[in-house]
């Protein structure tokens, strides 16, 4: 196991889409300890089917493009999706984590988020996304943004 | 409506659905504590 911060990253992601289309959205994995936490963030434009829609696919597409060549995959997984379509940020669970299979999403508290990431050594890509402006719901906890101070 | 509209639509629909059934559960949850905290 790496005791040094990894981070693995792919701006555009593609991934199989229901219609033939491929979707796409943006990986990022942090990784340090044992530990790696993949954070899947889609920029209101998929292109096709949406990260929601496709978890399973983009999980499966995760773990055999990225977290197997860097040697991540027998690390404890942390699936979030951080979301413009939705507003909203979640951690995404898999009763069957090795074929991604049965999703379900729950909703993750901007503390609980933070804390994971300075865990992994994220932090500052936090921050750099949040000037961006994404997530808008006060009431659950998430920073207000660009998005939402013009709302 | 065009197809593409349509799909636009069913996707939409089916998001909304897997998820949003996933958060909703999980806010009633949170909601039926605070209720039971309350008593």
């Amino acid at each position: 196991m790496m005791k040094e911060r990894v981070h693995i990253w792919e701006q555009r992601f593609l991934y199989p889409g229901f219609t033939g289309r491929p979707g796409h959205c943006q990986v990022n994995i942090f990784a340090k300890g044992e530990l790696a936490v993949v954070v899947l963030r889609d920029q209101d434009n998929h292109g096709s089917t949406s990260v929601t829609n496709a978890i399973e696919a983009v999980a499966a597409e995760v773990k055999r493009r990225l977290l197997i060549p860097h040697g991540l995959d027998q690390y404890r997984l942390i699936w979030v999706h951080w979301s413009r379509v939705d507003r909203v940020l979640t951690r995404v669970e898999f009763a069957d984590p090795e074929r991604f299979q049965n999703p379900s999403w729950r909703f993750l508290p901007w503390e609980e988020f933070t804390s994971l990431l300075e865990e992994v050594g994220g932090i500052e890509e936090v921050r750099a996304w949040l000037e961006e402006g994404s997530l808008v719901l006060r009431e659950m906890g998430w920073q207000s943004t660009r998005d939402d101070s013009e709302a | 409506m065009t197809w593409e509209e349509w799909k636009k639509k069913a996707e939409a629909v089916l998001r909304i659905t897997r998820k949003g059934l996933a958060l909703l559960s999980q806010l009633s949850q949170k909601e039926e504590e605070k209720e039971d905290g309350g008593k």
